[in-house]
């Protein structure tokens, strides 16, 4: 098959994890893969990092992100995008109407956010959180271009997710279901004990919400739940709600007692059983069940496995460490990262280079080989581009988030977006910085050169082949640039 | 280097496969000259269009009584058959009503009562109303029963496939043909590069995407992209108007896939649905007269997943509802003999003939419309694999050729 997926064997992935000595070409190698999974690709600072620390030293590192300091990043982006830092309530009602401004207005958050989220993939120190957050954001998919959740969508990430991406499945899980953009996205605002009369109107139940709370969010489509038991969750949540008015409840979320079914509630086949009168505790006691269950375990496990080590084949054996880590410490999202991130199959080499890069991972490692010049006009430019690529940043329209899929993100459209922007990239424009140190213009040189600073890990013989002729037909002069903007394109880069 | 399209025509089989494959189950047809397959776009009202507004049942009181603020006012519409008319906004696709190239379906719908935009459109995309675990688009499961294997069959005018044509079947995914040329400098050398590159890739995504995406260029750039038609300047109309030049340019297409978002009006109606409209009408009345002597091979199907409440809500505007209508724009078609209806029977805004209590009755299964359009205009005879689940009976379908 591919000349990089070397089968290594098991001492030398152990050496390299207990940070023994190996050659420093492999070192290289292994280094980059940790760098290409764990974040979204090298760049200086995380090279010259992960060579410090070592691979085992970096991983834990990346675990603890508070422990790095990303203030840079952060302060840029609360400078540039003021919605990145409001409360529900204040962003709420300071984009509430649209003005014919764009920077003041209902789409104003949807605009800001992505270039945000883009800013923070290539220049964030704290990698893994990122990809981790892009996981979960996917995991718990709200379409941001959606009524209320146009407001919801950012602080549903911010507030709800991020905080708990190296936390407790349960916490994270629990601030998902009162975070106003998915009450509204999956309709759990509108959810009520039947025949409940609220602003003018006669409510019932809506099953929106515990349908995909079950399939999407914990069990499984598989996860040995009924129509039955879909309904009884409904019941458990009527009355987790968006409020009236939001400066009473700043985060968006209210619990509306009088239109909560008090009900008993049996679920599960008995396994969960809900007296009466118990209110929001209801919803709090299925979210425990949920988040507890073997099957939710495994299905995030294997979820992580398939975004970290492998989509089509995940090893087995890491899914179920996985799984019993999760089991073992009540869902301690660091610990099960700690356990894939620390696996033999994550560590060695056998599974790179096999996952298409997603059009934002790809154009964030393009960005941190070639340079940002500009925040602004890259963030802009790129974010626009991603849609074009098929990713545009929190407006996936089905609440089950883009697939983890390397043909869907191969469409020939978006593939020659990626060749217009590896050709931007090398030459500068939209706000890439595009300089690449080589000292020699001969075509080899400039061909040799250049992997190694983009594909440390390696180039197949062919793509080589083909970029030395390139560079020979054309003046010294051009050869960086356009052999760069062909090399982002070829097998090696746009996989990981 | 330059390749004229016929050269490319010839030459890349190696990467495009077999560019018309004999469709085993394709009925025989006489030998055909160039530009006469015929076509089939799909395009796809995102949101949930308002049926109601956009064909309006004028002599339907109750349609009056439901929607105080929001109806198109009595005399305003645009008669299509004393009952029914357009929306004032839709004039300019009245003239291919009249000249029985438009057919308009009213009530249609699918049998699964879901209001969810995407459980709606994914059922609709499946033609598997209540199956979510279809994995593969009707168009799809026409383009593999046709035997039609080549990537240039079949496109979506959007970055990624709609899920019609979601499957194996493979379809080139192009929004925009513009996008189809080389940035910047050294163009021929970077694009010889990639393709070689490609070509030679162990990777066999990277293999057939990078030499696809490649050819493609070349298939497009011997393209006359010249039109004297003026199409809107909206998303829609750049759509439609990249569609006529690979129509129109004979490139082996036969299925197309084209969105128009947005059509979710839950408020704001009277603003909102007039602009909506009349891009539709726009678009589809440029196109139209664009593809000339090649709207005689084509067929535009006009879809959405539901059609609105029939009561308006109190924000000037109307929530999920479930019956629709649909239109199929083609030089075949036997449209503007009025609008076609099941058992030709208005299903009524009133009770008890509303679905659910509240909305439009989806009485012609929109199954029944895909199945006539692909025996009738595609020719495709076995009709069993395209739809698994549902028996398909001529005497279904709504009639939308003579």
């Amino acid at each position: 098959m591919r000349s990089l997926r070397v089968a290594l064997v098991f001492p030398a992935v152990l050496a390299i994890g207990l940070g023994f000595g190996c050659d420093t070409g492999n070192l290289k190698k292994y280094q980059d893969h940790t760098l290409n999974r764990l974040g979204y690709g090298p760049d200086a600072w995380t090279r010259a990092r992960i060579q410090q620390l070592g691979i085992t030293n970096y991983i834990e590192e990346q675990l603890n992100p508070s422990t790095i300091d990303d203030s840079a990043v952060e302060n840029e982006i609360a400078s540039l995008y003021p919605v990145e830092t409001m409360s529900y309530a204040v962003s709420r009602s300071t984009y509430n109407e649209y003005t014919g401004n764009p920077d003041v207005g209902p789409g104003t958050p949807i605009r800001d956010a992505p270039r945000a989220k883009l800013l923070r993939a290539v220049k964030s120190h704290r990698q893994l959180e990122q990809v981790l957050v892009d996981f979960w954001y996917n995991h718990f998919n709200v379409d941001g271009l959606n009524e209320e959740a146009r407001w919801g969508f950012l602080t549903l990430e911010r507030d709800a997710i991020r905080p708990y991406v190296l936390g407790k499945f349960e916490d994270m899980l629990r601030a998902v279901a009162r975070n106003p953009g998915m009450l509204d996205y999956l309709d759990n605002a509108v959810n009520f004990k039947d025949g409940f009369v609220y602003l003018g109107l006669t409510r019932g139940i809506n099953e929106n919400y515990a349908r995909e709370i079950l399939e999407l969010h914990t069990l499984g489509v598989d996860g040995g739940y009924t129509q039955a038991d879909i309904r009884e969750v409904a019941r458990a949540f009527t009355g987790w709600t968006i409020p009236v008015t939001p400066a009473l409840f700043p985060t968006g979320y209210q619990f509306l007692s009088q239109g909560h079914d008090r009900n008993a509630k049996s679920l599960f086949g008995g396994a969960l059983q809900l007296a009466a009168n118990r209110g929001e505790q209801d919803g709090l006691d299925v979210i425990h069940y949920l988040a507890t269950q073997p099957q939710t375990a495994e299905r995030i496990a294997r979820k992580l496995c398939q975004r970290f080590i492998s989509e089509d084949a995940p090893p087995n054996t890491v899914i179920q460490a996985a799984k019993q880590t999760f089991l073992n410490t009540d869902g301690d999202l660091r610990e099960v990262m700690r356990t894939i991130l620390n696996s033999a199959e994550f560590r060695g080499l056998d599974y790179a280079n096999t996952k298409f890069k997603r059009p934002l991972v790809w154009v964030a490692s393009v960005a941190r080989m070639a340079g940002v010049a500009n925040d602004g006009d890259f963030a802009n430019v790129m974010d626009s581009y991603l849609q074009q690529m098929g990713e545009g940043l929190y407006r996936q329209g089905p609440p089950t988030g883009y697939p983890e899929s390397s043909r869907f993100w191969a469409g020939e459209g978006p593939f020659l977006m990626r060749v217009k922007t590896g050709y931007l990239a090398a030459h500068g424009e939209t706000g890439f910085d595009g300089s690449f140190t080589v000292t020699d213009t001969s075509p080899a040189a400039v061909v040799d050169q250049l992997r190694g600073l983009i594909l440390r890990n390696g180039i197949e013989p062919s793509s080589r082949q083909v970029l030395i002729d390139l560079a020979t037909s054309l003046p010294p002069a051009a050869r960086v640039d356009e052999v760069a903007a062909t090399m982002f394109v070829s097998a090696d880069f746009l996989f990981h | 280097m330059t390749i004229s399209r016929r050269t490319f025509l010839k030459t890349a089989t190696a990467s495009l496969g077999a560019l018309i494959a004999p469709g085993v189950l394709l009925r025989a047809r006489p030998a055909r000259a160039v530009g006469t397959d015929p076509v089939l776009v799909a395009l796809y009202l995102r949101g949930g269009c308002d049926a109601l507004s956009l064909v309006v049942p004028h002599a339907d009181p109750a349609y009056y009584a439901a929607r105080p603020t929001i109806k198109v006012p009595a005399g305003s519409e645009l008669d299509l058959d004393g009952f029914f008319g357009f929306h004032p906004s839709m004039a300019p696709l009245l003239p291919w009503y009249q000249s029985g190239r438009l057919a308009v379906l009213h009530a249609t719908g699918s049998p699964d009562g879901t209001r969810s935009h995407f459980d709606a459109q994914d059922y609709m995309e499946f033609a598997a109303p209540g199956d979510k675990t279809m994995t593969i688009g009707w168009l799809n499961r026409f383009l593999s029963s046709a035997g039609l294997t080549s990537p240039l069959s079949a496109v979506t005018i959007e970055n990624a496939a709609v899920k019609a044509l979601a499957g194996p079947a493979s379809s080139l995914s192009i929004p925009t043909l513009s996008r189809f040329s080389m940035y910047g400098n050294y163009p021929i050398e970077r694009r010889d590069a990639v393709r070689a590159m490609s070509a030679a890739s162990g990777n066999s995504l990277v293999r057939a995407t990078g030499t696809n995406a490649i050819d493609i260029i070349q298939v497009i750039g011997g393209l006359d992209a010249s039109t004297n038609v003026t199409y809107p300047t909206s998303k829609l109309g750049a759509a439609l108007k990249d569609l006529a030049v690979l129509i129109k340019g004979d490139v082996g297409l036969r299925v197309a896939a084209v969105n128009h978002a947005s059509w979710d009006h839950h408020a704001n109606h009277n603003v909102n649905f007039p602009i909506m409209a009349s891009d539709l009408a726009g678009s589809l009345n440029a196109f139209a007269t664009d593809l000339g002597s090649d709207l005689d091979r084509t067929v535009v199907l006009v879809m959405s997943e539901f059609g609105r409440r029939v009561a308006e809500n109190g924000a000037i505007g109307c929530d999920h509802g479930h019956g629709g209508m649909m239109l199929a724009l083609g030089g075949s078609v036997a449209g503007g003999g009025g609008v076609l209806l099941h058992q030709n029977q208005w299903p009524g805004l009133v009770q008890p003939y509303l679905f659910d209590g509240i909305d439009l009755a989806a009485t012609t299964d929109f199954r029944n419309v895909f199945a006539e359009l692909l025996d009738r205009h595609m020719g495709l005879s076995s009709l069993g694999s395209v739809f698994p689940n549902f028996s398909v009976s001529s005497a279904n379908y709504p009639g939308l050729f003579a």
